[in-house]
């Protein structure tokens, strides 16, 4: 796709200060007229944008917060129950998700809402995926939308469908009919992971266009940035990866302190990458101590390699993977386990994991599995 | 409501969603007329405007095509347009100020600079012409709605972003063809070529459009496709499915009282006239706060209009229209429960009023069986240290003004100041100095005698700023519920 072809869309420095005042505008609503029609869908969708985008942890919190006053002011409405589904989903914490939507069915909750919502939690825990599949293509297919291609994208890649995906990414591009950059920045960033992190043989170069133009599209995106800032460094251009960094150094994301840690190791500053280290490993610590399972996937990544802690590592991808028992999952709590044990796992351990429904997908010959042997 | 949130695509980019149109006379000046259009629907104190979009008012001429059952009010002649258009943001003088500035294009070619939030707006070379843009307090209010009746405005406290033009009438437009005109404002893309998939994203003509008389609950929702029709021409495909659905939908306006009062002739001539949906308004009468929707409903009675129609920033439009629409103003004006808007309209340019800051508001009360004057005598005193979450307080000064330091048991250090002391009324009010991140805080502590106790009052307003005013509701109600709770135990409360 040329740049050309991008759609237009505010710019992300307006539409990002737009949604501040919105955010903002929201609480002042929901902490003074309760009952305003609306107001808590918006708020959550805002504050699930802080945290997608911005790098806003503390948007967890204030969710958690939002759902437990509710759960306390609202117990017989059927909304409070939704809206502690999709706190609980946005924490990870799927089971408790999941005990809320059925609460909120028993209170006759709008059943649009509670399926869109058990949608996202059988996508992310790799729960009936071939009935997932089939309702993310159907959705696509009827709405011609950004909102249905980019989840479909995002499943078809997860079970290894990369040529579909990377259709359903560029249909949603080409079908977005409004202005907002959000949701195309989140597109080109799912494009950005799909050739840097997915594919069988990553394309950095196809990867580094997509992050980059995530960034042009929303200059906070912090994920963009981050991983942009990897391929940076790995083509050993560190001021460029550095720099990338800057803009959002004041975000309380480890991971950013984590990358900034390996390009300063790898511009033998090896003081102020200590220091960069130990702020990610404290910011880590804190937020498992509160999310453990939002954030225990890429904790194990970060104690696998910078965090040098193969032992917390291995803990923290056996949770994970008990959690949310999907192909990523699986190899993270396979790499964690071979470093954990310095051993392959024992083949018929790997074997029984292998056995959850896998079989069952289509294109199941095309699962990609790491450092696996199944012999 | 209105045109806010009138369709899904508008809440995707809430700052490309038309919300109002108004068309009326300066007050001081009738040789003036003043068109104000607003976007995005509950923005915050610093909105801003897309930088993706054109923002334009079209008007036309129009004029009476027939009366009564061959009612219809349709247009002719050339547009007259003003068109605005605004840049990505800007820093500017002064720590973290930004700045956001643009065009106007106005109907002769002449392009006007602004800067978003200047009320002084800008003139064009000859005067004819003044514009402003920025953020405003909605002048639109709103008491009813279908799903949701309210004995309050239900957009009560909210901001949008205004565009106003005010402009010498002759100037601006030709008179020699009549006075009668047709308004219309929309949000269209910067550039449309053939393979744009939108060429336009909201327009209004009247108010509550699309969301009272083109969406029907239980329906396939038009909204969209309405809001993609070219202003003063529709899609003539469209027109028997847009015609369709304003009968349904006039047809149940019509029983909400439980009377028939639109006949099938008077109900089609209702829909011939409001089908075509821009603002009416003669620039040669008057226009008042009640004259809005006359022009159309004399020409639908079969009657010469009187007035300008229009629409003023203060007209009660909604209930207007609904009572026109239930008993055709054979019955009561149905009045909701919002009487007027947050701040009501101004009398000179910009009209529209500075934004509304969020004042939240923090009020506990407690009945204690002790005495009034004992309970003062322990809180009225702005130094003693009674709180159960303060362990210090540090004055300075005395009296009103007086600075009192409090260090609290999470080691948070607040300052405030005296502002009243009342002992007759046991009325304390204090203010903030600094400590919290707020950029307004009063509290007021009262204790008024009942029987033999008292009633202990204590509220807070505040308005909050930083990044952690999520959690400043949650600091002050800590400090007031902690207060309160306490009193209760030292003087015993009445349960």
């Amino acid at each position: 796709m040329n740049l050309i072809d991008f759609p237009l869309a505010t710019d992300g420095e307006i539409a990002i200060h737009n949604h501040e005042g919105v955010l903002d505008r929201c609480w002042h609503v929901i902490l003074q007229q309760p009952d305003r029609k609306g107001s808590l869908e918006q708020l959550i969708d805002e504050e699930n944008k802080r945290i997608q985008f911005l790098g806003d942890l503390g948007a967890l919190d204030r969710l958690k917060l939002l759902a437990a006053e509710l759960l306390k002011s609202r117990p017989h409405d059927p909304q409070t129950y939704i809206v502690a589904a999709q706190v609980s989903s946005a924490a990870h914490l799927f089971a408790e998700a999941r005990h809320y939507l059925s609460q909120a069915r028993a209170l006759a909750g709008e059943e649009d809402q509670i399926s869109r919502i058990e949608l996202t939690i059988n996508q992310a825990t790799w729960e009936q995926i071939p009935e997932v599949l089939k309702k993310r293509q159907d959705n696509a297919e009827r709405s011609q939308d950004l909102s249905d291609f980019v989840p479909l994208g995002a499943l078809q890649a997860d079970i290894g469908l990369y040529e579909q995906a990377q259709h359903s990414y560029l249909k949603a591009l080409a079908s977005y009919k409004d202005l907002s950059p959000f949701p195309l920045a989140w597109t080109c960033f799912q494009l950005g992971m799909l050739w840097g992190e997915l594919m069988p043989e990553p394309d950095l170069n196809s990867a580094a266009t997509w992050y980059s133009q995530a960034i042009k599209y929303l200059p906070q995106y912090v994920h963009a940035r981050v991983h942009l800032s990897e391929i940076y460094l790995e083509w050993g251009r560190l001021d460029d990866a550095l720099s990338l960094l800057e803009p959002i150094a004041d975000v309380q994301d480890p991971e950013i302190n984590w990358r900034k840690g390996q390009i300063l190791e790898a511009q033998n500053k090896s003081e102020e990458a200590r220091i960069c280290f130990a702020k990610a490993d404290l910011l880590y610590q804190s937020l498992l101590m509160s999310h453990k399972a939002a954030f225990a996937d890429h904790a194990t990544e970060y104690y696998l390699s910078s965090g040098a802690n193969p032992g917390l590592a291995f803990e923290l991808a056996s949770f994970n993977y008990a959690s949310r028992p999907t192909l990523r999952a699986f190899n993270l709590f396979h790499e964690a386990g071979s470093l954990a044990t310095n051993n392959q796992l024992h083949s018929q351990e790997i074997s029984e994991m292998l056995r959850f429904k896998w079989k069952d997908f289509p294109n199941a010959e095309a699962y990609h599995f790491e450092n696996t042997t199944l012999n | 409501m209105s045109d806010h949130i009138d369709g899904p695509r508008t809440t995707a980019d809430p700052s490309i969603d038309v919300t109002d149109l108004y068309f009326f006379k300066d007050p001081k000046n009738p040789n003036r007329c003043v068109l104000v259009g607003n976007v995005f629907p509950f923005g915050g104190e610093t909105a801003l405007f897309s930088d993706a979009i054109l923002h334009s008012f079209a008007i036309r001429h129009v004029k009476v095509t027939g009366v009564g059952a061959d009612a219809g009010i349709k247009p002719f002649g050339s547009e007259t347009r003003f068109s605005f258009r605004f840049t990505p943001l800007k820093k500017s003088d002064g720590p973290g100020r930004m700045v956001q500035t643009g065009t106007c294009t106005l109907p002769d070619g002449q392009v006007l600079a602004i800067e978003s939030g200047n009320e002084s707006g800008t003139y064009s070379k000859d005067k004819s012409v003044r514009v402003f843009a920025g953020v405003r307090s909605d002048p639109f209010y709103i008491g009813y709605v279908p799903s949701m009746p309210s004995d309050r405005n239900l957009v009560e406290g909210d901001n949008v972003l205004s565009l106003v033009i005010e402009f010498d009438t002759q100037s601006i437009l030709s008179l020699k063809e009549g006075s009668l005109f047709g308004a219309i404002f929309e949000t269209t893309p910067v550039d449309v070529t053939p393979s744009s998939l939108m060429v336009r994203y909201d327009w209004v003509g009247r108010p509550e459009h699309t969301n009272y008389r083109i969406a029907q609950a239980g329906k396939i929702d038009l909204r969209d496709l309405w809001n993609q029709q070219t202003p003063f021409e529709l899609d003539p495909d469209l027109i028997p499915l847009f015609r369709q659905r304003l009968d349904e939908s006039f047809k149940k306006w019509d029983l909400k009282d439980g009377k028939v009062d639109w006949d099938p002739v008077a109900l089609n001539a209702n829909i011939n006239v409001l089908i075509d949906d821009f603002l009416v308004v003669d620039v040669s009468k008057t226009i008042s706060d009640s004259t809005h929707l006359e022009i159309e409903k004399s020409t639908i009675e079969g009657r010469p209009y009187t007035t300008g129609g229009g629409r003023t920033l203060d007209a009660n439009v909604t209930d207007i229209c609904i009572t026109w629409l239930v008993n055709r103003d054979r019955g009561p004006f149905l009045q909701s429960g919002a009487t007027q808007a947050t701040q009501p309209g101004g009398t000179s340019f910009p009209y529209v009023q500075p934004p509304n800051k969020k004042i939240f508001s923090i009020s506990r009360s407690a009945e204690l069986t002790a005495s009034a004057s004992e309970v003062w005598s322990l809180i009225g005193k702005f130094s003693n240290p009674w709180h159960p979450l303060v362990v210090e307080i540090k004055t300075q000064g005395s009296g009103t003004g007086e600075l009192r330091t409090l260090q609290t048991v999470d080691a948070r250090f607040i300052t405030e100041r005296l502002t009243s002391l009342d002992n007759a009324q046991m009325t304390m009010k204090y203010t903030l100095v600094s400590g919290l991140p707020a950029d307004r805080y009063d509290g007021v502590l009262t204790v008024v005698p009942k029987g033999s106790g008292c009633v202990v009052n204590w509220t807070v307003d505040y308005h909050p700023s930083g990044i952690s005013k999520f959690f400043l509701n949650l600091i002050i109600s800590t400090l007031v519920d902690a207060g309160v709770n306490d009193l209760k135990k030292r003087f015993g409360s009445v349960k």
